[in-house]
């Protein structure tokens, strides 16, 4: 062996050079190809980095922030009782020279479908929803696309002390827009909790809201309701009109913006009548009053009746539709074109006064027309013999 | 006054004297060599970490990948030694054989041919075929067809450049944040697009002085071009390479790159100076053109060769698989470096008196009827111009 090494050790000498070459060569050039992958995922933590600082509009470095989830239910948007839980996914504070400044929430909530991920940038000391970055959605493009500049406007410096903290949503991509409103709302519920900020609340009673039937101001009237508000439980009847705005005070002390802002968002949520549907004009020389309701995909459905001299029942009616029912599409639906649905509910009310039962496949349709002719019931009671 | 005599005899022996010899050839090679080092070294290590996208030991490999090339080439001629000569098998014997092998120069520049990111097992592999493959089993220094560094380089770019490239490739961790590059080089980019135009071969890189300093996607050592030149002017000053060589190589790649370029629409003299910028035509221009063992060693041979070599430069650029064509048209024409020194040496003696003119005839026709099949044949770029001639080839 000794023989052997003593003849043989310039070559192994040389030999294991190159083994050890291979081996921390080896690891040197393993360690540098593994770092392309640590650089683009720091550069990916970048660029992530930077777009919530652009976000934020403010700060210089961002640092995650540990929080948990809130337990905090939320109604769905397709339903009036069906409750889920937005999903706090991550959560980081921007700081300016080593101050926080913004806190950023990415909430992950139900539109259409479950997964709207949006990141909600709060300025701390101001307490004001600074601007949303949307991070993933998988929102129908077709009805997501009607979310618009004037929408996403809202959503920046957006005041965390307004106790009406609402957004109003866009036709025809209601559940998107609720997504949003219930991910900033929860954003709010996370602030209160890691800031201590106080949500704004206010103890207000919806008493009752009843129809105005009057056919002087029923127009521009067209609902009366009765609220007790504030804390020192001021009672206020008042007129609403078709866009639940106070617009008149019958009794009682005329309220601030913030309570009527508050109204104004709760008043559709309420069950004491149908508030879809009005009254949008009345011709008294003629006797005929029209009825509008909204009814499929956000559109309108108007009847114009003619009543007889004694304002008691219907002689005639002319219906404006643009509802979009068919067979194709509506599942379960077999009858004509539109407007053989509301045709048929025309003809079965001049017929004997009564309404169809809904017509499979166009549901909301149906529905509209018995609102309407509900609130042209109502009327004919009301006016009755007059 | 010439260190290699292809002329008749007799020859002045001028190897004893202090300032000449292969001894100092190969030191003023590595000194020539020492600024498209550290340039390599500047672009791919402190560059970047300058730039704040690598560590401090990711800065340091591109120089250790260059000093492994070469330590690696020196161990493995010592291994060959040992094995091959049983007398002399001792430390000192090996290390007096290899310093006068000059066996580190092969593995330093096939480290700089190779991307930044190619492993090292591929460097051993590539430093095994060429130094025993390249050099050694031909006898060793002085008696090698092939340069060495490029045949290595050659196997392992035909063989291996998936490995390499799912390793990382050539781009170095500032150039992948490039969204403008899209992961190609200015060559890969002519070469999938068969485009001439300055926005798309050019812009995306910068201007062509970002190609002039070498700022721009590629291998280690080629993309320097102003290093490169220093270190060719220190080798034309040390008079161990001839200037005509480079000149007339990169001569013969831009009027050729010029001439397509017009004929595509386009006669600015970007795209023949994108040519010769881009890719290793430098790079071979200057060291591996010049090579004293694997080229011609009398004037004419010199000039011939660098002009077949630039002729197939831009052939292999423009019909090949590959967007490089220097390596392929160096190895090609090492094979030819024989008889062109032959033919040569007779066309200088005979000048144009029979067969010198046959001799000169026959390298200038070949040459002649090799530029017009690479011009037609440099894609379909401009075939509207030359219908026929498309036709025809």
């Amino acid at each position: 062996m000794k023989k052997y090494l003593k003849n043989n050790y310039a070559v192994l000498t040389l030999s294991l050079l190159i083994v050890l070459i291979f081996i921390f060569g080896g690891m040197f050039s393993r360690y540098m190809t593994n770092q392309i992958d640590v650089h683009a995922e720091a550069e990916e933590l970048r660029v992530f980095n930077e777009s919530l600082i652009a976000l934020a509009g403010m700060g210089d470095e961002v640092v995650v922030f540990e929080v948990e989830q809130l337990t905090k239910e939320y109604l769905l948007p397709e339903s009036k009782t069906e409750t889920y839980q937005p999903e706090l996914l991550n959560a980081y504070k921007i700081l300016e020279n080593d101050e926080e400044v913004v806190v950023i929430y990415v909430i992950s909530t139900n539109g259409k479908f479950a997964g709207l991920e949006v990141a909600y940038a709060i300025d701390i000391e101001t307490k004001t929803l600074i601007d949303i970055k949307v991070m993933n959605s998988n929102e129908t493009p077709n009805y997501y696309v009607a979310l618009d500049e004037a929408f996403f406007g809202q959503l920046s410096n957006k005041t965390f002390d307004d106790a009406v903290f609402t957004i109003d949503a866009v036709s025809g991509s209601t559940y998107s827009s609720k997504a949003f409103e219930t991910g900033m709302k929860y954003a709010r519920e996370l602030f209160a909790r890691d800031f201590s900020f106080e949500i704004p609340y206010i103890v207000y009673t919806i008493n009752w809201i009843e129809r105005n039937y009057d056919s002087a101001t029923f127009l521009t009237k067209p609902f009366i309701a009765n609220i007790t508000y504030g804390a020192e439980n001021n009672v206020l009847e008042a007129y609403f009109d078709n866009k639940y705005n106070l617009v008149e005070v019958i009794s009682g002390v005329e309220p601030d913006q913030t309570y009527k802002d508050l109204f104004k968002n709760d008043f559709p949520k309420t069950s004491f009548i149908d508030v879809k549907t009005f009254i949008t004009a009345y011709d008294e020389t003629l006797r005929l009053i029209t009825i509008e309701t909204i009814a499929y995909g956000g559109k309108a459905v108007i009847v114009e009746f003619e009543l007889n001299a004694t304002l008691d029942q219907v002689v005639a009616m002319s219906i404006t539709t643009t509802q979009s029912y068919d067979s194709d599409y509506n599942e379960g639906y077999s009858g004509g074109a539109v407007p053989s649905v509301e045709n048929a509910y025309r003809d079965q009310y001049l017929l004997d006064g009564s309404y169809l039962d809904s017509i499979s496949g166009a549901t909301i349709t149906s529905n509209a027309m018995k609102r309407i002719f509900t609130l042209m019931d109502n009327v004919l009671t009301e006016w009755g013999g007059n | 006054m010439a260190r290699f005599a292809g002329g008749k005899a007799p020859f002045l022996r001028q190897t004893d004297e202090k300032d000449y010899g292969t001894h100092v050839i190969m030191k003023d090679f590595i000194i020539a060599l020492l600024p498209v080092i550290l340039f390599a070294w500047y672009k791919n290590g402190i560059q970047v970490y300058m730039d704040g996208n690598i560590t401090f030991l990711e800065m340091l490999y591109p120089l250790f990948f260059i000093m492994m090339g070469g330590i690696l080439s020196s161990l493995m001629e010592g291994i060959f030694f040992f094995v091959t000569d049983k007398e002399h098998q001792s430390f000192h014997d090996i290390s007096q054989k290899l310093s006068l092998s000059f066996a580190a120069i092969p593995g330093i520049i096939l480290a700089l041919l190779l991307p930044l990111y190619t492993p090292i097992w591929v460097l051993i592999f590539a430093a095994f075929v060429a130094t025993i493959i390249g050099k050694m089993i031909f006898g060793g220094f002085g008696h090698n067809i092939f340069n060495p560094a490029l045949l290595g380089y050659a196997v392992v770019g035909f063989t291996l450049m998936g490995v390499i490239n799912n390793a990382g490739g050539l781009f170095n961790a500032s150039e992948v944040l490039v969204d403008s590059y899209a992961g190609a080089t200015p060559l890969g980019v002519l070469e999938s697009s068969k485009q001439i135009s300055y926005d798309l071969l050019v812009k995306p890189y910068g201007t062509l002085y970002d190609f002039f300093i070498g700022t721009i996607p590629g291998a280690m050592g080629e993309t320097g071009a102003l290093a490169i030149l220093f270190g060719g002017l220190y080798l034309v000053i040390k008079k161990i390479i001839k200037w005509y060589t480079p000149v007339v190589y990169v001569g013969t790649v831009f009027v050729l790159s010029w001439i397509i370029g017009a004929l595509s629409g386009d006669s600015g003299l970007w795209f023949p100076t994108y040519s010769i910028l881009s890719g290793g035509v430098m790079f071979a221009a200057v060291f591996m053109a010049t090579e004293p063992v694997t080229t011609p060693t009398n004037v004419i041979g010199k000039v011939f060769f660098a002009l077949f070599l630039g002729v197939f430069t831009v052939l292999f650029r423009f019909v090949g698989n590959l967007p490089e064509g220097v390596g392929t048209s160096l190895i090609f024409m090492n094979i030819f470096t024989l008889p062109i020194d032959k033919f040569t040496a007779v066309i200088r003696t005979k000048r144009f008196t029979k067969p010198g003119g046959l001799y000169f005839g026959i390298l200038t026709g070949l040459l002649i009827l090799l530029t017009v099949y690479t011009i037609v044949k440099a894609g379909n770029m401009y075939t509207i111009y030359l219908p026929f001639l498309g036709w025809v080839i």
